[in-house]
């Protein structure tokens, strides 16, 4: 029986090992340096990665910060356009006002005219 | 004998390992992170792992090293139990036939089994998460072989009361592939006269299934228990009609008869964790009249 086994076994290896240089041979990397060595290049490359999200970070920060002044200049313009908006519009009401009782008092004069002239009229 | 362990012990198979394509980044093509490598059939997939993740990391969408991420591996998106030898996952998953791989074989055909790298938030159900890498590993290793020595010996004694010398050189021998350092602890454990003998039976189809049953070396009338009497206590169904059962036994990427006696085969083809694994590969009406017309 034995041998029957090692012919089988050995029909496995040929059907199982054929172009077995197209598959690397990979030593089993478990050796506690190696997964070290493993885990300190991650952590490299973990760092760097973290670093230049950092970097790109700041940047943005600083391109943020500038469009926030911006910003607040932009506001701070409204804020005066507003203000002055607000007097312009207190004088040429009180003007209104004024030309509104100049109106009234020329209307008044008229009609005391026409009053005048309709009983001078009438006394003929 | 010495041979066949020989053989056993120094069979590999080829693994292209890919990964789930929804994993990868966008734009970033599958082929780009395959890898073609030669696998003992005698050893856990995840001691590839740091060598895996390595080559496929920045190509993945996520930092594989999180510690919040499960790694495992997929066939025909099954998830892998790892916690197998290599060789034993490749004949249950494949449903194996040797004999019918051998009669579609040519000088051309590649024999090679593709899997696939995945991970996730949750391992799936059944799959050992893997948490600790080799050290994970190496423990669960050393229990098997605890269980082993239990299951034959009646006790841990022998594994337990091995030098730490030694337990680190049976550790290694695994790693190294240094079958006589291995060969020389594990006689050790394994008596020449066993209680029990630790054998797993796997099979994939109709349904996944792995039994662990308490085989005896000898039955009540001193004869040698076969593979034949277990199984015909344990799947009757197939045993009930005449003639051949439409079943094979496959182990270590060859069929062994159902008249073999465990524990001789057990001493052949005993895995590197102390187990017999065997595989079970259930033959289609077609097939079974093709093997009986070889036969």
């Amino acid at each position: 029986m034995d041998q029957g086994y090692i012919t089988k076994l050995q029909d496995r290896d040929v059907i199982e090992s054929r172009f077995c240089d197209l598959f690397r041979d990979v030593p089993i990397a478990l050796r506690d340096e190696d997964i070290n060595a493993t885990k300190q290049n991650n952590l490299k490359s973990t760092v760097n990665r973290l670093r230049k999200e950092l970097k790109d970070k700041d940047a943005e920060v600083r391109s943020l910060r500038e469009v926030i002044k911006v910003k607040n200049n932009d506001s701070e313009k409204l804020n005066n356009e507003l203000i002055s908006l607000n007097i312009e519009n207190n004088l040429v009401g009180h003007k209104y006002a004024q030309l509104e009782e100049e109106h009234e008092k020329l209307v008044k004069r008229w009609l005391e005219r026409v009053h005048q002239e309709f009983d001078v009229l009438n006394a003929r | 004998m010495d041979e066949i362990r020989n053989l056993v012990w120094n069979g590999a198979i080829n693994v292209k390992l890919t990964v789930k394509s929804t994993l990868l980044i966008a734009g970033v093509k599958k082929e780009r992170c395959s890898l073609n490598i030669r696998i003992p059939r005698d050893i856990y997939l995840p001691m590839y792992l740091p060598f895996m993740k390595n080559q496929v990391k920045d190509y993945l969408k996520a930092d594989i090293d999180d510690r919040e991420l499960f790694v495992w591996f997929e066939y025909e998106n099954v998830p892998l139990y790892w916690n197998y030898p290599v060789g034993v996952l490749f004949d249950s998953m494949t449903s194996l036939i040797p004999s019918g791989r051998k009669r579609g074989d040519t000088s051309s055909s590649i024999n090679m089994w593709t899997i696939e790298l995945a991970y996730g938030p949750q391992a799936p159900s059944g799959v050992l998460p893997i948490v600790k890498g080799q050290e994970q590993i190496q423990g669960y290793w050393m229990h098997q072989w605890k269980q082993v020595c239990f299951i034959l010996n009646g006790s841990a004694k022998q594994m337990m009361s091995l030098a730490m010398y030694d337990s680190k050189k049976f550790w290694e021998s695994v790693i190294k592939r240094d079958r006589k350092s291995f060969e020389f602890i594990a006689t050790k454990i394994i008596p020449a006269k066993p209680r029990h003998i630790p054998v797993v039976i796997h099979q994939s189809l109709p349904e996944m299934q792995i039994m662990q049953p308490v085989i005896s070396a000898f039955q009540a009338d001193q004869h040698e228990e076969t593979f034949m009497d277990v199984l015909t206590h344990l799947l009757p169904v197939l045993f009930e009609k005449k003639g051949r059962a439409p079943i094979k036994i496959v182990c270590s990427g060859i069929e062994i008869p159902l008249e073999a006696h465990i524990y001789e085969t057990y001493l052949r083809f005993f895995s590197f964790d102390g187990f017999l694994h065997i595989s079970l590969c259930l033959l289609t009406a077609n097939e079974v009249a093709i093997e009986g017309l070889e036969n």
